[in-house]
């Protein structure tokens, strides 16, 4: 029963591919409503496990309360890019050009993904996180180069897919060093077998490479904003929220709970990493004009600040992470809920065509200057409460030099973070602008994504949660028995 | 018996073929052959590792690694397939309306 | 003395093969001409040139054939073993072939299968 959710999810998926078959178009509405209901339903079951642990296969899948909170995240982000999508797929864009077709395939392609993201942190053998991993990642492929007519989105599904295959080669090879230093793929025997060699470095240097592609780490970054401009909005929003944090999954099991223990010379690794992530994307975000290109280098800089939950004395960092996670998914897809809806009413992306924004719809002008503000970092919002944790898990591991960057680099992005209220608050209102029509889906979405983007920060109930749950959890235990 | 270090060079020199095949070829095919030859690399240095350590793990990745690489293929050449009835090229310095 | 038989036969198929060749050389009538060149010679003159495209269908078979091609590979340990695995692999492997199925009947109803 441990695996119910993912079984629910990938059975939901196939489901909604024999029924795309054989109903007619006008009744596909219902595809919709299945995928979301099937994410709900495995959302309803994680959450009703809480406080459970067990093993399946050998203790090869695991069910613990970190596993748990990131499943939420996937199947969150997940429900998210159903409603996200809902408009574009039922054809009820003003703007024609920003529709989409073939919603079978669309849903039941996000739900595999969904599923491996699912299987990926409760992988306990490098075989099934390999395979659950390129299973989070082909669909993605796939997804990105969804609207096949449009140039630009076969060009970003064409360098999507090749960075991609180039970088789990490059992950693969590490993983293989690995499975020669220690003999066993079962990540406990290799925690317990692993030591110090020259193979390692390069093992932990292959898979940093490999696995900072998914996380958009700066060196490794250089896909971000093309494939995030090209591809359909409702993807660059799933791409940005759940392929990160699957990106996030994967280096906790590999970097905190097997080598993490033994070994803390990661921290000045991820420390140099985050730097360098979080100035270059901070710098190169200032001059973009495309909004989704815009939301890349966002993303990259947010990228930054994830990582550093990975520094330091053990317990105290995976919990500050987690909810750094939570809401920095809240807040993102606040933002992209606006960008989507201003696209598919008026299929403009330019920073520049959201002048006057707040005079003809200020209520959702408001959401998107509260998500804005979140993302930047000022406070009460989640996004200042989470940074605020990451920080302090930085500056008690001794990195108080990166504290200081970090801090900066907050201060830049307030800067270019404002542009944007600048035009929907200060600009002149364009001529042709009329109050435009929110569909309720959208409208629905920006309250619950807005709502959660202000309320996680305020309510110290979640961090203290995650905090209490994580805890009880005995993941620790197989530090301590590493450390040893 | 050939000692282990030599498969692995071999691995490690393929493995290298294949990251300059991709950065320095210019057809999108051939880019991707180069990426199956990564892989392949790959499929190698398990296969040497496997045969040292006396363990089936090793072989039994490689079965997944071989499934993974040819579902990322048949994504790719999709891709590429239906680049190609819009663009007609595979050159892929020709791919630049994506720009900052 | 072992290796003397592979020389031996290394010989015999250098002398075989040569003298085959030298043969047909001595006996065959010479009759050159524009048509003998061609790649592809059978008889008829080529038309066009060779370098055209192949049909779009030919695509869709070697993408489904790569897929199914490299799943069977997971069949062949199973079937192996199959008298030890018992039951509980017998529904597992049928659980794998029935996802391979509701490909392969999606890529049916989706008219990839017809040759167009």
């Amino acid at each position: 029963m441990l695996m119910l959710p993912e079984l629910i999810v990938i059975a939901a998926g196939f489901i909604i591919l024999l029924l795309d078959l054989f109903l007619a178009e006008e009744k596909k509405n219902i595809l919709g409503t299945l995928a979301f209901a099937g994410l709900l339903i495995a959302l309803g079951r994680t959450l009703f496990s809480f406080g459970q642990q067990g093993e399946l296969f050998g203790g090869r899948f695991v069910v613990d309360s970190v596993a748990i909170w990131f499943k939420i995240i996937f199947l969150l982000a997940g429900m998210t890019t159903v409603a996200l999508s809902w408009d574009r797929l039922t054809g009820k864009t003003t703007d024609i050009a920003s529709r989409m077709k073939h919603r079978g395939e669309f849903y039941t392609i996000l739900l595999f993904s969904t599923a491996g993201m699912m299987y990926l942190i409760s992988s306990r053998d490098l075989v099934t996180l390999y395979i659950s991993l390129e299973l989070s990642t082909i669909p993605l492929f796939v997804l990105v180069a969804w609207d096949r007519d449009n140039p630009l989105c076969g060009e970003a599904g064409l360098k999507y897919v090749i960075l991609g295959a180039l970088s789990s080669a490059v992950l693969l090879y590490g993983l293989g060093i690995l499975y020669g230093l220690s003999g066993s793929t079962d990540l406990a025997t290799i925690s317990q077998k692993i030591t110090h060699s020259p193979a390692l470095w390069l093992s932990v240097a292959m898979i940093t490479a490999g696995i900072g592609f998914k996380l958009t780490l700066v060196p490794f970054h250089m896909w971000a904003a093309d494939v995030y401009q090209g591809a359909p909005t409702p993807v660059t929003a799933h791409l940005s929220v759940a392929s990160k944090a699957a990106g996030m999954a994967f280096i906790f099991l590999l970097f905190y709970r097997v080598l993490g223990g033994a070994f803390q010379e990661w921290n000045i690794l991820f420390a140099v990493l985050a730097t360098i992530t979080m100035t270059l994307g901070n710098l190169v975000a200032i001059i973009q004009q495309n909004i989704k290109r815009f939301m890349a280098f966002s993303a990259i800089s947010q990228a930054g600040y994830l990582i550093m939950g990975f520094l330091g004395p053990f317990p105290e960092g995976l919990p500050s992470m987690l909810f750094y996670l939570y809401a920095y998914i809240f807040t993102n897809l606040v933002v992209f809920a606006v960008i989507i809806f201003y696209a598919n009413e008026t299929g403009r992306e330019n920073i520049d065509d959201y002048r006057g924004l707040s005079r003809t719809n200020p209520i959702i002008a408001g959401a998107m200057m509260l998500g804005l503000f979140s993302l930047a970092g000022i406070p009460p919002l989640s996004g200042f409460v989470g940074k605020f944790f990451l920080f302090s898990v930085a500056s008690k591991a001794g990195f108080h030099w990166l504290v200081g960057v970090a801090a900066i680099n907050s201060t830049i992005s307030l800067y270019y973070y404002l542009r944007i209220v600048r035009q929907m608050y200060i600009e002149p209102t364009m001529e042709d602008a009329t109050t435009l029509q929110i569909s309720p889906m959208l409208a629905g979405t920006i309250a619950i994504t807005t709502l959660g983007a202000v309320f996680f920060g305020i309510i110290p109930f979640f961090y203290e949660t995650i905090n209490q749950t994580v805890a009880a959890s005995d993941w620790w235990s197989v530090i301590t028995a590493t450390a040893r | 018996m050939i000692p282990t270090q030599h498969v692995l060079i071999l691995s490690a020199v393929l493995f290298t073929t294949g990251v300059l095949g991709v950065m320095l070829r210019r057809n999108v095919i051939v880019i991707f052959m180069s990426i199956e030859l990564m892989l392949n690399a790959v499929n190698l240095s398990f296969v040497a590792f496997a045969r040292a350590l006396d363990s089936m793990t090793g072989i039994i990745f490689i079965f997944f690694i071989i499934v993974v690489a040819a579902a990322e293929a048949v994504v790719g050449l999709s891709i590429i397939l239906s680049i190609y009835r819009n663009q007609k090229t595979l050159n892929v310095d020709e791919f630049n309306w994506l720009k900052w | 003395m072992d290796y003397f038989v592979v020389l031996l036969l290394f010989g015999l198929a250098i002398g075989l093969v040569s003298s085959a060749l030298w043969i047909s050389f001595l006996l065959a009538p010479r009759n050159p001409g524009g048509i003998k060149n061609e790649p592809y010679e059978c008889g008829e003159q080529t038309i066009g040139s060779s370098w055209v495209h192949f049909n779009v269908g030919y695509y869709l078979f070697a993408l489904i054939f790569l897929i199914f091609d490299v799943e069977a590979a997971f069949l062949f340990p199973w079937a192996v073993v199959f008298r030890e695995v018992g039951f509980v692999a017998f529904i597992e492997a049928g659980l794998f072939i029935l996802v391979l199925l509701t490909g392969l009947a999606y890529a049916w109803k989706k008219g990839v299968l017809e040759w167009v």
